[in-house]
């Protein structure tokens, strides 16, 4: 079983991530996640926010109002400086944790 | 089209924030709600099915209220700025407090911060200490030498919390800028009480108050930084 450190630490990496692109607000985060990974990564509206206010106050991201197109207010998220300089080294952390699990698997297929 | 709105806020009517910070809540998890509506619409579900399916979001709504609760709240008690800046800075100042203290329990007869109430004894055994004149040389010697030792702890502590190089170098010379701004406060406090600086730091003068007391003590802690921190930089190559 995943333990809730690393569930929440790859769904920081999947935000950070999608946020890079660009302003979204929570309902295009989640879409574009699932799109991106294919469905393997899904975000419940459950599951987001609680993660999208953490990050809001560790000041990775920010949210501002903004009105849409179609008139709808929404809150759009996007990376601070700060968020900006955690996405590298949490890249890089979890490429390493990958590779480490690759290398087991084939130590024990082998 | 439902009142998402009035939906979530009757759900999330016991989130324990402040009026405003709520609304904003609901407002926000009313949108997405709205949106997953639309999209299921548009994908041609009934109503009823759309509502249903955006509901599927939350199997818990208690849950929910506490875990935004907790994130908007209690995650951040203690900031980075806290644990990078200001928890190593003040264990730093604590630990260069103790060290003298504890000198002075060991039979040392203290220095600045001492139990001797005239100031123009301990200036003149500080003056004696640099100068190598007097018995007090030994107490201000070892606990300058034990300076660089907590620089290093403060930049380990702040580093090891993620702070910056700034973070990691207030953290280690904390405890020299907290003497400077306590002998500026005292200086200041004396001259507008009408003693002259001169009277007040006697026999070294204020400058030699500030080297003793600042300078010296700076430039050990900051020695013990730089040195903590090239020893972390290489040991962080090798380790990679």
């Amino acid at each position: 079983m995943v333990g809730s450190g690393i569930k929440r630490g790859t769904a920081e990496l999947a935000i950070l991530s999608v946020l890079e692109t660009g302003e979204l607000h929570g309902y295009e985060i989640a879409r574009r996640i699932e799109q991106e990974t294919h469905g393997t990564l899904r975000f419940t509206l459950a599951s987001l926010y609680p993660l999208l206010y953490r990050m809001e106050k560790r000041g990775w991201v920010r949210g501002e109002w903004q009105v849409g197109e179609n008139g709808r207010r929404r809150r759009r998220y996007r990376l601070t400086p700060t968020g900006k300089k955690k996405v590298a080294p949490m890249r890089a952390e979890w490429s390493e944790l990958f590779k480490a699990l690759r290398q087991l698997a084939k130590v024990a297929d082998a | 089209m439902p009142d998402w709105k009035k939906l979530v806020s009757r759900r999330l009517a016991q989130l324990a924030l402040d009026e405003r910070e709520r609304q904003e809540v609901v407002g926000e998890l009313a949108g997405h709600l709205e949106e997953i509506y639309e999209a299921l619409r548009q994908k041609g579900a009934s109503r009823d099915d759309a509502i249903r399916g955006a509901l599927l979001q939350v199997d818990n709504w208690n849950k929910l209220r506490q875990d935004i609760y907790v994130a908007r709240t209690k995650e951040n008690a203690m900031n980075a700025r806290t644990s990078r800046l200001w928890v190593p800075s003040f264990v730093t100042l604590a630990a260069s407090i103790i060290t003298l203290v504890a000198f002075g329990f060991l039979g040392l007869q203290p220095g600045p911060l001492g139990s001797q109430p005239h100031h123009e004894e301990w200036s003149s055994h500080l003056v004696g200490g640099i100068t190598g004149g007097s018995h007090v040389v030994n107490e201000y010697t070892v606990w300058l030498m034990a300076l660089p030792f907590l620089g290093a702890l403060g930049a380990r502590l702040s580093r090891g919390a993620g702070g910056t190089l700034r973070d990691i170098i207030i953290s280690g010379v904390f405890p020299a800028l907290a003497w400077l701004t306590i002998v500026v406060v005292i200086l200041s406090f004396a001259v507008s009480l009408g003693h002259g600086l001169q009277a007040v730091t006697a026999p070294v003068g204020p400058v030699g108050l500030i080297t003793v007391l600042v300078v010296i003590p700076g430039v050990c802690l900051l020695l013990g930084v730089l040195v903590y921190y090239a020893a972390a930089k290489r040991w962080t190559k090798s380790a990679a």
